[in-house]
């Protein structure tokens, strides 16, 4: 009966990846599932597989038209084009930087664009937007994506964030800094803090709940879960 | 909101810190986010006034290392970093 059930079902390769770490415990993983075409499988299948895989991020990607592939005119090599999907367990996120190193790292690897392989990979995501992946030194991997701008609080809404940091972080750690994302990560708020030792610094997280009416946001929490990629 | 928090650092080679709380969309603290370094980066080269490669560390329980490159001119900023494989397999669907 199992196989039979089996051999009813596609299969598709995945891997795991630890994303900006050599370590087994280390970094962000993501499960980067490859697939012939993003539409092989419906929308509701692959947010089940990744709510299956229950990893921070599931990376879907297939590979676009290889007669389409485009020349590296710095390296004079072929650039692969992907494209790619990116799932948390519960919904679809429009960006995610650290399951394209991983999904990158995973297509060098396994040479998936070619015999030889490819020394760049461009991701075209369903947005329209692309991020090119380049293998370099030290056994890294590159992407490159736009940086973000961001802008100081008003002095009515950086008292409110340091009422709440007082309770996440302590009432005696130095706060050098309070901004926020301009545009479209206006949901991010960056804080500077003078400690030398923020990885062992306790952290109440629950604190950062408490979203302060100067820095309400709109966004429902799935949507601001969309960020957090 | 997500909150990005920076931190100078003691490890030798590193330019900045970083951990990330977003307990409102369901992560109490993210091991290592990309994007919150395209924004923490330009601030951090911005504030102390650096140019040319910074190395950055997020200092979650898991930890991650990134080298990145930020062009201020283009808007555009590389993230580099290592990746680890912990498995393989055929996904049955």
């Amino acid at each position: 009966m199992t196989t039979n059930a089996r051999s009813e079902s596609q299969t598709f390769p995945f891997s795991i990846e630890n994303a900006f770490t050599d370590q087994l415990g280390g970094g962000n993983p993501a499960a980067i599932v490859y697939l012939p075409s993003l539409m092989a499988l419906p929308d509701e299948t692959l947010q089940t597989i990744a709510a299956n895989f229950n990893q921070p991020m599931t990376v879907f990607i297939a590979p676009l038209e290889s007669d389409e592939n485009t020349l590296d005119s710095s390296k004079n090599s072929t650039i692969s084009r992907f494209g790619i999907r990116w799932f948390t367990p519960k919904l679809e996120v429009p960006l995610c930087g650290h399951g394209t190193l991983a999904a990158a790292a995973a297509v060098f690897r396994d040479t998936y664009g070619g015999a030889e392989g490819p020394t760049a990979i461009r991701f075209e995501a369903t947005s329209g937007k692309f991020l090119v992946a380049r293998k370099v030194e030290e056994d890294r991997v590159e992407i490159e994506i736009d940086s973000e701008t961001s802008e100081a609080l008003s002095v009515e809404e950086d008292v409110k964030l340091r009422a709440v940091l007082a309770k996440a972080l302590g009432e005696n750690v130095p706060v050098r800094y309070t901004g926020r994302g301009a545009g479209h990560l206006g949901v991010y708020a960056l804080i500077e803090i003078g400690t030398l030792d923020l990885k062992n610094l306790k952290v109440n997280t629950d604190a950062f709940v408490s979203i302060h009416p100067a820095m309400s946001i709109s966004h429902s929490v799935d949507k601001l879960r969309a960020w957090v990629a | 909101m997500v909150h990005v928090v920076v931190a100078p650092s003691s490890v030798p080679g590193v330019t900045f810190e970083s951990r990330m709380f977003a307990p409102v969309a369901g992560v109490a603290e993210d091991p290592v986010c990309g994007t919150a370094h395209t924004l923490s980066t330009p601030y951090w080269m911005a504030a102390k006034n650096l140019s040319g490669v910074v190395f950055a560390k997020q200092v979650s329980a898991r930890e991650g290392d990134l080298r990145i490159l930020f062009d201020a001119e283009e808007g555009r900023i590389k993230l580099a970093g290592r990746v680890r494989t912990v498995s393989k397999g055929q996904l049955y669907v």
